[in-house]
């Protein structure tokens, strides 16, 4: 078990209706921890679209996560 | 009286406007289209009037001009729209009792009228594509020193740097309007702004450069007038058009930084990419509701791309647009000056600091994360090899493969149209002669279904 925090942005805030949640998790990858976090809170962007930053730097959704990482989704952005 | 007027001028009327006994003399100047303009054959002209100003302006010109010289009346009327070889352009007469005034007061009167009216001309060649002529003569009038403009700034920038810079603004909307406005009182010596649309009224919260007066307008030409208003010792150049890989491609060549200020994620991955193909610097940002982020780019730099870490295939639908979730102008104007400040910083010092870091923030709270931007080595996009999908709307019938499907609109309704925008296929739509269909997938992009075409030419041409 990983204790993570996880904090959400745009999109992602208004489906999960928290700004932040501290969590336990199994999952290894953050791709891994993004599908279990759209079963919970109905995220219905494919990953594809989605970029991760962990501890405040952008990094790729196969990589495994760092225990105790603050992790941030980013949806992309499109209003102007 | 000075006026404007969208029909040929006819110069017996206005001449007998002007008959008055009293008067020893008329002087009369007409300007005309002619065929030729620095080298090239011109076949026909274009005027666009920001009509609200010029009339006020051509007015103070005609006041000015009778307070100066001793006149019985001055008359001017200027053309828009369409004009072919040889019509007037524009008709200026003066009537005095002495032949002197009438002379003096007519050249006052036009040179005054080349210098302060905001007027645009458009010119046809023969040729070569048809081209919008920017007078910049329009900044001889003003008596300040441009030195003066830029005084409180020198000490923060160095302003050769940004009067040399070249820079051109995608979207003139919620962000581009407040880029703009700071990008142009900084002094960046060449703005190019790019914009298809026209001002609407449920938009004009958000975009300051605009005026409910100018519903209807196009949004970069208005925008170019304005800040030319502001800014007369700049060169602006408006590009009414919708950017796509064809035109793109030309029209970044002739800047050095980009600030994506666009609304879509299609257009946003479109510049993206064409930036990391021609090795341009871009600064983009995006808002969503109260939320805000930015980030800039710099081909063959160590600080990666937007495809570094994830393939982000773009899909507007799924994500919505400022029309679709709503957002505050001040929260656009926020975002949109620090594109400008981080454009100005990076022409500056060829860094800056969303260069190296992502910058998200919430308006509201305030709240706000920096992500450090990393690369991927083994991103091809980073390495240069770039490969942009075209996406025009408009297709030939030879350009439509098999990840085409051809719909045939011509007895379905736009309703009908519309059950498609769940395809896994692109759409060509073709109807008689390509005019609705091309209306059409237009109003299908804009609501974010980027798979739909039109058959160039419709039915009829193939």
């Amino acid at each position: 078990m990983k204790t993570i925090k996880v904090h959400y942005f745009a999109l992602f805030r208004d489906q999960a209706k928290c700004e932040e949640e501290t969590l336990e998790v199994e999952c290894h990858t953050y791709g891994d921890l993004y599908l279990e976090l759209s079963k919970r809170h109905g995220f219905d962007l494919p990953p594809e679209m989605i970029q991760v930053a962990a501890n405040d730097e952008f990094t790729s959704m196969k990589s495994v996560i760092a225990t105790g990482a603050k992790i941030v989704f980013i949806p992309p952005v499109a209003g102007g | 009286m000075f006026s404007i007027s969208n029909e040929n001028l006819n110069r017996d009327e206005l001449h007998t406007k002007l008959s008055n006994d009293k008067a020893g003399a008329i002087v009369v100047f007409e300007g005309w289209v002619r065929d030729h303009n620095e080298g090239k054959k011109v076949s026909s002209l274009e005027y666009q009037v920001y009509k609200e100003l010029a009339l006020k302006e051509g007015e103070k010109i005609l006041q000015e001009a009778r307070e100066k010289f001793n006149l019985h009346d001055v008359l001017s009327v200027h053309r828009e729209g369409h004009l072919k070889l040889g019509e007037i352009a524009i008709w200026i007469g003066a009537t005095a009792s002495h032949r002197d005034d009438a002379f003096k007061a007519t050249r006052y009167v036009i040179d005054e009228i080349k210098h302060r009216l905001p007027v645009w001309k458009k010119e046809h060649y023969v040729d070569h594509k048809a081209d919008w002529v920017f007078c910049r003569h329009h900044s001889h009038h003003v008596h300040f020193e441009e030195s003066d403009f830029y005084k409180k700034q020198t000490t923060v920038v160095d302003q050769m740097k940004l009067t040399n810079a070249k820079v051109l603004v995608i979207g003139a909307g919620g962000l581009g309007s407040p880029a703009l406005l700071a990008l142009a009182s900084a002094g960046v010596g060449k703005i190019g702004i790019v914009d298809f649309d026209k001002i609407e009224i449920s938009n004009i919260h958000r975009q300051p450069l605009f005026t409910p007066n100018l519903v209807g307008e196009k949004k970069a030409t208005v925008a170019a007038v304005k800040l030319q208003e502001l800014n007369p010792f700049i060169q602006i150049k408006a590009h009414n058009l919708r950017l796509d890989a064809k035109n793109g491609e030309a029209l970044f060549k002739d800047y050095e930084l980009i600030l994506d200020c666009t609304d879509n994620m299609h257009t946003k991955f479109l510049i993206h990419d064409l930036c990391f193909k021609l090795n341009k610097p871009l600064v983009s940002a995006s808002v969503y509701k109260e939320e805000g982020q930015i980030r800039t780019f710099i081909p063959l730099g160590d600080e990666g791309c937007l495809r570094c870490h994830s393939k982000m295939t773009p899909d507007d639908a799924l994500l919505g647009n400022c029309n679709d979730f709503g957002v505050l102008g001040a929260t656009t104007q926020v975002l949109g000056s620090l594109q400008a400040s981080e454009a100005i910083h990076f022409i500056n010092e060829s860094k800056n600091a969303t260069l190296s870091k992502t910058l998200f923030m919430n308006l509201k709270t305030l709240f706000q994360i920096q992500v450090k931007n990393t690369k991927n080595p083994e991103c091809l996009i980073c390495q240069g090899q770039v490969e942009i999908e075209s996406n025009d709307l408009e297709v030939d019938l030879e350009e439509c493969d098999e990840s085409f499907m051809l719909l045939d609109i011509r007895e379905l309704t736009d309703e009908k149209v519309r059950q498609f925008t769940n395809s896994d296929k692109k759409i060509a739509l073709c109807c008689h002669r390509g005019v609705r269909s091309k209306r059409l997938a237009e109003n299908l992009r804009s609501s974010g279904h980027q798979h739909f075409y039109s058959l160039k030419g419709g039915a009829t041409h193939l």
